[in-house]
C-alpha cells in the first residue's frame, strides 16, 4: 500500500495540499479501493464537524465587545481628565497662568529627596525595613529571564506552587498566549530552567536575555 | 478599505479574509481604529466561535469566551509580532482564554490523555464496516458521540483540520509540536473513531444507540 498517499489523504480532503501533492494523490487514488474508502471517511468526518457547529451571525457579541472597549476608553479618558483638573486647580490656587520655574524646581527637589529616602529604606538590611523591601515589585531590567508555558490541563494552583518552589519571581504574564516570564538570580537561571523542563505540567521553557515589550 | 467593506456588505456569511488584509486591520486596531476592529471581528468571529463551541459544547459559554478573547485582541493588537498568521494568533488567544476559565474552575474538561487509547479494540470486527455506516449518515448521533469522546488534542486536531482547514504546518505550530505528532494524533483519532463505531454497531447499535463510554 502506498504509504505516502495514505499520509497525504487527510490533507487532500481538507484542501491544503500543494498542487504537486494534489496531482500525486489524484493520479494514484484508483490504485486501491482502500484509498477511496479512507478519503470518504475523512470527507464524512469533515461534513459531520462542520454540521455540528451552529451557524452564527458574524456580529454575534460585537456590540457588547464595543461597549466594553468604549467603557475602557472612557475610564482612561476620565483618569487623564482628573490629572488635567489637578493641574488647573494648582494653577488657580496660586492665581497663575503657568507654574513658575522656582516652584517647579522646588517640587522636583522634594520628589528627589523622597526618592533618596525611600531608596535608602528599601536597600537597608535591618529588619525594620523588611516590609518596605517586600513591596519592591518592579521587574528587573537585566536578564536572563525564563519564558515558560504550561500544558493546557495544568491547574493554576500547581503552576503557582511550581514557580514558588523554584524561588522564581513572576515578572510578566500570563501573556495573551499563556506564557509567564520569570526572574531568578543569574547563577540559578539555567538550573531552574532544567528543573522546570522536567515538570509534567510544563509545556516549554526558554531562557531569554530580555523581556519582550510589555504592553499596557 | 472600500473594497473590503463592499465584500463584507455583500456577504454576511463571511469567509476568512486574506491574512494580509487582517494584518492591515490589526495594525489599524493597534492605533485604536474601531472601524478596523469591527471588520476584523466580523471576519474572524465565526471561526473563533466554532473553535470554542467545539470544545465547550455550549453556545452561551462560547459567546462569553469569544467576547473576552476579542477584547484581548483589541487591547493586544500592537503585540502581534507576525510570527504566526493572524487567524492562528486570534484562535490562540481564544484557546488561552478558554483554558484560563478551565483552570479557574478547576475543571478537567480539557483531557490530557492524548497518547492513551481509551478504546481497547482498534480493528473493526468482521462483517462490520463502520466507515460505510459513517458515510451513510445513519448513525450521526453515534458518530458525534464518538468524536466527543476523543482526547482533547486529537479532537482539536480534527477541528483545526476539517473546520478551519489549516495545513499540517499551521496545526503543528498552533499545538507547538512537530508535524509528525500532528500526523500521529490524526491517525489515533481515526482509529479511535473507527473503534468506537465498531463497538456501537456490535452492541446492537441502531441510529439512536448510545456510545459506550
Amino acid at each position: 500500500m502506498n504509504q505516502t498517499l495514505l499520509e497525504l489523504l487527510p490533507w487532500y480532503a481538507n484542501g491544503t495540499l500543494s498542487p504537486a501533492d494534489r496531482e500525486f494523490v489524484e493520479a494514484h487514488l484508483d490504485d486501491d479501493p482502500t484509498f477511496r474508502q479512507q478519503l470518504a471517511f475523512y470527507k464524512a468526518i469533515q461534513k459531520e464537524l462542520q454540521e455540528s457547529i451552529p451557524e452564527i451571525r458574524p456580529d454575534l457579541g460585537l456590540a457588547e465587545t464595543l461597549k466594553k472597549i468604549n467603557e475602557d476608553i472612557s475610564i482612561k479618558a476620565s483618569k487623564k481628565k482628573s490629572g488635567t483638573k489637578l493641574n488647573e486647580w494648582l494653577l488657580g490656587l496660586f492665581n497663575l497662568n503657568v507654574i513658575p520655574r522656582g516652584v517647579f524646581a522646588f517640587s522636583l527637589a522634594i520628589v528627589a529627596a523622597q526618592t533618596i529616602v525611600i531608596g535608602y529604606m528599601a536597600s537597608n538590611q535591618s529588619d525594620d525595613f523588611s516590609q518596605i523591601r517586600a513591596s519592591q515589585n518592579a521587574p528587573p531590567s537585566v536578564g536572563p529571564f525564563i519564558k515558560i508555558s504550561f500544558r493546557p490541563d495544568a491547574k493554576e494552583v500547581d503552576i503557582r506552587f511550581l514557580m514558588i518552589q523554584m524561588g522564581a519571581t513572576i515578572v510578566g504574564g500570563p501573556s495573551q498566549l499563556g506564557d509567564y516570564f520569570l526572574f531568578l538570580s543569574p547563577d540559578r537561571t539555567d538550573w531552574a530552567a532544567q528543573q522546570l523542563r522536567k515538570s509534567p505540567i510544563v509545556d516549554s521553557v526558554t531562557v531569554m536575555a530580555t523581556l519582550p515589550a510589555i504592553k499596557e | 478599505m472600500r473594497r473590503l467593506n463592499a465584500y463584507i456588505n455583500s456577504n454576511l456569511n463571511i469567509k476568512i479574509m486574506e491574512d494580509e488584509e487582517s494584518i492591515r486591520l490589526l495594525a489599524l486596531t493597534a492605533k485604536n481604529d474601531q472601524q478596523a476592529f469591527k471588520l476584523l471581528y466580523l471576519a474572524h468571529s465565526r471561526k473563533v466561535f466554532a473553535y470554542l463551541f467545539h470544545h465547550l459544547k455550549n453556545t452561551d459559554e462560547a459567546k462569553e469566551v469569544m467576547a473576552e478573547a476579542m477584547l484581548d485582541v483589541w487591547k493586544g493588537a500592537s503585540g502581534f509580532q507576525g510570527k504566526s498568521a493572524v487567524h492562528t494568533w486570534i484562535i490562540g488567544i481564544a484557546k488561552n482564554k478558554m483554558l484560563m476559565r478551565f483552570r479557574s474552575q478547576k475543571s478537567s474538561r480539557w483531557a490530557s490523555n492524548e497518547d492513551v487509547d481509551e478504546f481497547d479494540e482498534l480493528v473493526p470486527a468482521e462483517g462490520m464496516d463502520p466507515v460505510m455506516h459513517l458515510i451513510s449518515s445513519q448513525h450521526r448521533k453515534g458518530v458525534r458521540r464518538c468524536m466527543d469522546l476523543l482526547p482533547s488534542k486529537q479532537s482539536e486536531c480534527l477541528h483545526l483540520m476539517y473546520f478551519e482547514c489549516w495545513s499540517i504546518d499551521e496545526i503543528a505550530s498552533f499545538q507547538q509540536v512537530p508535524p509528525g505528532t500532528v500526523k500521529s494524533r490524526l491517525s489515533h483519532a481515526r482509529l479511535n473513531i473507527t473503534s468506537c463505531l465498531v463497538r456501537l454497531l456490535r452492541d446492537g447499535g441502531g441510529p439512536t444507540s448510545e456510545v459506550p463510554a
